[in-house]
This record gives structure tokens, sequence and C-alpha cells, in this order.
């Protein structure tokens, strides 16, 4: 259905899947604050939850974003 | 002088608690200059030697974004001789970025392992033999709420004071990067001034990591605009090179590393899906989430009102019974009684005392509520629940928490405002929690609306509440755009921390703090004013005597008559409602019995029923039991709906003075004119107690323009009520 290539902005990604961060945009401010947080380039997440506010599980952690901030993220499929 | 040791971590690590149990009783709290934002620093024994101990703000890395963050890099920057870091086992990867950044820093780490019960319970399993050397650190387990690891922290403490400092730790960047790094080293290397401050190393990687606060304290020194511009060519340069972000580019080796050691000491690359977050998509949902904050709303607001209301009536007894009659007793014994001395006393300071004493309950309350809020992690959610609603008038979610308690007693909702993250944020709420109708407003309400609007009087009071909202949303907006815009408007970004069990210590150690934190900010205020007021109706203007005057004759009065040309366009120009306002500024339960003392006749005053001393304490005592039953009582109502009957005990005849009074004074426009009245009561400041929490909270300078802003809004509001409704031709 997807291809291993195919990016989405976290708002568009499938729930529940193993993602990895491929880009961080959005302000100075907004890519400092998501990189203290460990969305970084490489690092694996998955979405737990997407109505309004997302919350997203990055290692043992939850971290909830904004509409805004989850599009400045973006992320493809891992590849089983 | 005495070693400086600084406690480090992610918020909600148990960094709190542990200060606590490090410091135990010697502690102090305080603000920083020019901040809200609580600090707290203690004493420790570590090794023989007393150390100073800070409690920074809870931080996610070391690049300063926010106030709390500039404080901690500030504290830093300050090179504390031995830093412990906290982690927490449940989270390991993101307290893991932390550690790692402060040993880039170069700064002695002990590394206190915490929640490992929690940990151990969700199965958690870190190896801390591995992750110590990994780190090259001490790492001691430690359940901080329990006190568990004291004793070995503090001995790691003492061994790591007296080591010499390990080199700073050195993660490898890459070849583009690394090369940048070297030659800009080089350059801080060769600036003294700058190579003072930290390592040259992590200097360089903060400075092409953009770190603003480093800037801002490199750029006066001499040599340093040339360090800043070597910087930014780097940063330029590294970015054109690897087409990222440079600070990302950092972060992103810097994490590598991070996960590459939490790997190590655990074994696997993070939980899947866990129990919690099915609680979580509750808590968070739009709607149910909604309906669960709205009842924990409810509770918060019974606690601090219902609940502590038996103590206030206990304490009010009890200033007003048997502490008055022992002042009065002692001046007596003195040859004081019957002068205006005892006036100072009974009316002046102990009424401005108890002033400060009543609000203590219902902030025990409060503090109690919040930090059991705050500590179960259930603050967060409730922020994510709110966000977009309160997005919309320029604050985050939290700012809701504070605005609903302000319908309560705005001295809380003040001082709840420090919930929220930012300077700004606390401020701007701040300044909007006033509007929110308090209860000791409502009493003013039932004795106007029941006499000038008879059969409607719930409705009018339900439009002043719903007008004091329409008012706190329009200034808002309107200060969130213009004095108070956001810096920089930042996304919304939280981390959910994990549920956990309030630790009555903690909260205890937190109530008691912030609460003594009040007396001795906003207590001296109140008192003064109390104070102020007393020598006002002391001071004879028209007749009588220092301390022996009516209300009329006294320098109170004059205002009150010279005030109330201001008013005449309002519809209440006569000097009995000016004095009425006036007195309002004390407290707003203070309007109901002035009026009914200003428009009924003097009631002779009671305070000469004599009674001995232990008497007296049996008094305190049987009530105390009381209130405390009455508390208990209340407990089980908390749960159930009953709203509480206001008692109207204004006679017939006050009435129907009061009545004439605004007809006369508004020309025959009576109902508006009362109003007015009320728009004016819902809308000026809300008493001296807020008054003082607002210096307290914001400084002398946002105390007077909360005032002065309040009133002109009030007179702005009361002014096109009367004069908008008597054009319509209503009333």
């Amino acid at each position: 259905m997807t291809s291993a290539n195919e990016t989405w902005t976290i708002t568009e990604a499938p729930r529940r899947a193993a993602l990895r961060v491929v880009g961080v945009g959005g302000g100075p401010h907004v890519v400092h604050r998501l990189a203290s947080l460990g969305v970084v380039p490489g690092a694996q997440l998955s979405v737990l939850q997407r109505r309004g506010v997302l919350i997203i599980g990055i290692g043992d952690g939850r971290i909830a974003l904004g509409q805004e901030a989850a599009a400045a993220v973006t992320v493809k499929e891992l590849s089983k | 002088m005495k070693p400086s040791i600084a406690i480090a971590g992610n918020p909600n690590t148990g960094k709190t608690s542990l200060f606590n149990s490090l410091t135990e009783s010697r502690q102090q709290v305080g603000n920083w200059p020019g901040q809200t934002i609580e600090l707290h620093t203690g004493q420790l024994e570590a090794g023989g030697v007393t150390c100073d101990v800070v409690d920074i703000p809870g931080i996610y890395g070391l690049l300063a974004v926010s106030a709390e963050e500039r404080i901690a890099a500030a504290c830093l920057l300050d090179r504390p001789d031995v830093v412990i870091t906290v982690v927490d086992l449940t989270n390991l990867e993101q307290s893991l970025h932390v550690i790692t950044q402060i040993a880039e820093a170069g700064l002695t780490q002990v590394v206190a392992a915490n929640m490992s019960d929690v940990a151990e319970r969700r199965g958690i399993r870190v190896d801390l033999g591995r992750l110590a050397r990994a780190l090259a650190t001490d790492v001691i387990p430690t359940v901080a709420r329990r006190g568990e690891g004291r004793d070995q922290l503090l001995d790691a403490v003492g061994n790591a004071l007296a080591a010499s400092s390990a080199p700073p730790l050195v993660i490898d960047y890459g070849p583009v990067v690394e090369q940048h790094l070297a030659v800009l080293t080089a350059a801080i290397t060769s600036v003294p001034c700058v190579a003072s401050i930290a390592p040259a190393r992590w200097l360089a990687i903060q400075m092409i990591s953009s770190d603003e606060f480093l800037r801002g304290r490199i750029a006066p020194l001499p040599g340093g605009a040339e360090v800043l511009v070597a910087a930014e060519r780097a940063r330029h340069e590294i970015e054109a090179d690897i087409g990222l972000e440079a600070g990302l580019a950092l972060a992103e080796r810097r994490f590598d590393h991070v996960r590459r050691l939490s790997r190590e000491a655990t074994g696997h690359n993070g939980r899947g899906p866990v129990a919690s977050d099915r609680v979580d998509r509750v808590l968070t949902h739009p709607i149910l989430g909604f309906g669960v904050f709205l009842a924990v709303m409810w509770l918060v607001l019974k606690i601090t009102a219902d609940v502590t209301a038996p103590y206030l009536d206990w304490l009010d007894e009890v200033i007003a019974g048997p502490v008055s009659r022992w002042a009065v007793a002692g001046l007596a014994a003195l040859g004081g009684d019957g002068t205006w001395v005892e006036g100072l006393v009974v009316d002046g300071v102990l009424a401005g005392v108890g002033g400060v004493l009543v609000f203590i309950p219902v902030l025990v309350g409060l503090y109690l509520t919040l930090a059991v809020l705050e500590d179960s992690g259930y603050m967060a959610r409730a922020a994510i629940v709110m966000e977009r609603a309160m997005r919309a008038i320029g604050v985050p979610g939290k700012a809701f928490l504070p605005m609903m308690v302000g319908f309560g007693c705005t001295v809380p909702a003040i001082y709840a405002t420090r919930t929220l993250d930012t300077h700004r944020d606390r401020l701007l709420t701040g300044l909007l929690v006033p509007f929110m109708s308090c209860s000791a407003r409502l009493p003013v309400y039932v004795l106007l609306a029941s006499i000038f609007f008879a059969g409607s009087t719930g409705s009018v009071i339900f439009l002043l509440y719903l007008l004091g909202i329409v008012v706190a949303v329009a200034v808002g907006a309107l200060l969130g755009r213009t004095m108070l815009p956001e810096p920089d408007p930042m996304p919304f970004v939280m981390v959910l921390p994990a549920f956990r069990l309030p630790n009555a210590h903690t909260v205890w150690a937190l109530v008691r703090r912030r609460t003594w934190a009040f007396v001795e900010g906003a207590g001296t205020l109140i008192l003064m004013a109390s104070i102020v007021v007393w020598g006002l109706l002391a001071i004879p203007v028209a007749g009588g005597s220092f301390g022996d005057t009516d209300v009329a004759d006294s320098a109170f009065g004059a205002i009150a008559s010279a005030t109330s040309t201001l008013t005449e366009p309002l519809g209440f120009g006569e000097w009995e409602q000016t004095g009425a306002l006036m007195s309002g500024f004390v407290a707003k339960e203070v309007v109901v019995s002035t009026m009914n003392q200003l428009y009924g006749e003097r009631e002779p005053a009671d305070k000469a029923r004599g009674s001995g001393f232990l008497e007296d304490l049996g008094e305190i005592g049987s009530s105390f039991v009381g209130a405390t039953w009455a508390t208990m009582r209340a407990i089980p109502g908390v749960v159930g709906l009953d709203f509480a009957q206001v008692e109207d005990g204004t006679s017939s005849q006050v009435e129907s003075r009061i009545r004439d009074s605004f007809e006369s004074a508004s020309g025959g426009h009576g109902s508006l004119a009362a109003l007015a009245f009320m728009v004016f009561v819902l809308l000026y400041t809300p008493c001296i107690a807020a008054v003082g929490a607002l210096r307290d909270e914001f400084g002398t300078r946002w105390m007077a323009v909360s005032v002065a802003g309040q009133l002109c809004i009030a007179w702005l509001g009361a002014l096109a009520v009367f004069q908008l409704g008597r054009l319509l031709g209503l009333g």
C-alpha cells in the first residue's frame, strides 16, 4: 500500500506505526524544543493519539504536540 | 566559601522530593529577581562539609528558550562544584540528554537514579552499573519520596567534592562539524575572558547550536563580539555543508550517543503502548477529557471554598472575639483602654491580621489540591484539553484553572497562575483573573438585585458573571496583542509526565512554603491597608475627636464625598455609595456591611461583654472542634450539589433607604444605577488582598497597572450601562 520511501508529517502518519524522523522544520524555537526532547532526524517514534492535540511515544516518553508542531516533523515508516 | 551544589534534571523527575530529602528543614523559598519562578535553596552536609544547594528549574536540555531554562542555564554557568542530576528511570533517554550535556560542559556530576521503585513496578530494568561505567560518574539508586539512597548520594557528593574534576565528555559530531568546532574552540581559547566561562569546546558547541542566552553573556565581554562573529560563520558554513539546521545536526549526533547509552543500560529501544496510554485517551479526549476536567475543577472549587469555610469562620470568630477581648484587657492593664489606641489595635492591627489569616485555610486548600493535581501528572492532561479554547484569548490551556479558581476567590487564583510555564503567561492570566466574579462579590449582587430586580435576581446575577467572563476574554485578547504579545508564538509541545501517586511529604512541604510566602509577601500590605483605613475613619474632618468621629465627619467620609463627583455620570454619585465602594477596596464582603451601616442605624458594639481568659480558651478550643466537624461534614457535600444559601440580613428599612438613595442619585433611574453599581463592583479591584497577591507575584508596577486598569474598565463599564440604558429608555 505505502512504499517504503513515502514520507508524511506526523499529522498524516498512520497511528501506531513505527516511524523514523527524517526532518524537523518550523522556526528555530520549535526545532530547539523538539530537538531537546529527542525529536531529531533518526529518532524512532509512534503516533499514539491524533485527536486535536497529538500524543507521540518516543523512547519511553510521551509528548503532546499541537497541530502546528506536529506538522513540522516529517517521518517515514520503518521498514519491517 | 561554601561549595555549591545544583540539582538538575527533567521536570517531574522527583527533583523537588530529592531536594527536600537532602536539605531536610534547612531550606528557603524565594523568587528569582524580577521573576515569579520559585527558587528553592538550602544547605546540606556532604563529606563533613556544609554546602549550599539550589534546586534549579526542570529542563530537557541546555539550550535556553523559556524563562525557566534561562535560569537553569545561568545556574549552570555559575559552575557549581557538583551537579546532582536526577534521572527518571521510567524515561531514561530524556534524562540522559541532560546528563550528556552537563558532562559536555565539564561539570562534575553525581547521578541520582530516581523512581527506581516505579521503574521496577513497570518492569523497567536498568543496569545502573553499566550506566555508571558508561557515564564515568557515580549512579545512586534513590526513591526520593521515601528518602532511600540519601546517605549514599551524600557520600558520592562528598567524594566528588574531594576528587579533581573529570575532563569534559567529548561526543563525535562527525567530520564537518568537528572541523568547525576545532577552529571555533581555538578562537575561543585565545580570548581569555570568554574561555574562563566554561570549557571552550562546550562554548563552541552551544554557540553553533544558537544558544541565545550564552550569546547574551559573551557579547559584552572583551573580545566577545569577535567570538560571536566566528561562531555565526561556523554555523552558516555547517548549515551550507550539511543542509540541516546546525543545532539540529548536533542534537542528532548527541541523541545517537544518548540512545546508545540507553540501549546499553536497558537492552531495549523503548516500550510500545502501555496501560496509561489508554487512560490518556480518555483524559485528553476533547469531550470525555473536558467532562473529567470539569469534574476535577468542581472538586478544587469545593475544597478551596466549602471545606475550608468552617476554619475561616472559626479564625474570624477567634480574632473578633477572644483575641480582641484580650487585647482590650491588656490595654486596660496599661491604662490605654477606651482611647484611640484601642481602636488602632482592635480595628486596625487585629482586623488586618485577621484579614491575612482568613486566607490561610483557603490557600492551604488550594495549594493542597493544586500540588496533588500537579504531582499526580493530571495537570498536564488538563492543559491539553483546554489548550485550544484558551489559546483563543492568548493564554495556554493551563490558564483555565486559575480562572476557575477566581470564581471562588481572586487571591488563591492569582497564586494558582504559578502552574503556568512562562512569566508572560502568568502575568497575563494574573491580570485577567480579577474579572472572574469572586464569591465575595455575590452578597452585593444579591442585596441590590433583590431590591431593584426582585423578580429576576438570578438572571441578573448570572448576567454579571457572564459579563466578567466577556470582559476577561476581551481584555485578554487586547493585552495579548498590545502590552503582552507572545514573544515568539510557540507551537504547543509538552512532555506528558508519567502518572504517579502524589507524595504527602512533597505536597505538604510545598503547601507550607507557599502559604508562608503569602503571609510574608501579601500580609504586610493587607495589614498596612487595614491600618490606613482605620486611620481615615478615625481622623475627624467635620467634627468629633481623633478616634471618636462619625463616618460622615471623618476623613473617610470626606474622601467619599470628594470622589462622588466622579461616579455621578454612572448614576450613583452619593457619598454613601462611593464610601461603600471605597470599603470594597479592602474587601468586597465589607460593601454590604458598610451599606448596612451607612443606610441603617448605628448598632452598639458588643465588645464590652466580659469573659474570662479560661472561658475564652475553652471557646477557641470548642469552636475549633466545631470547625473541624463542619469540615468533615463538608467533605461528603463536595460530591453532592448544595448551593450555599446566601442570607439576606438586611432590614426592609435599609432596603427602602438604599432604593431612595439610588433613585435620587440617578434622577429617577434607580434600577439602572443599581445595575451600573453592580457592574462597577464586578469590574474594579477585588480587594486589598488580591492587590497584595498581585504585587507579591508580579511586582509593584504590574500591581499598579492592574488596579488602575480595573478602575478605568469598571468606570467605563458602569458608564456604558447607565448612559446607554438611559438612552434606550430602560430603567
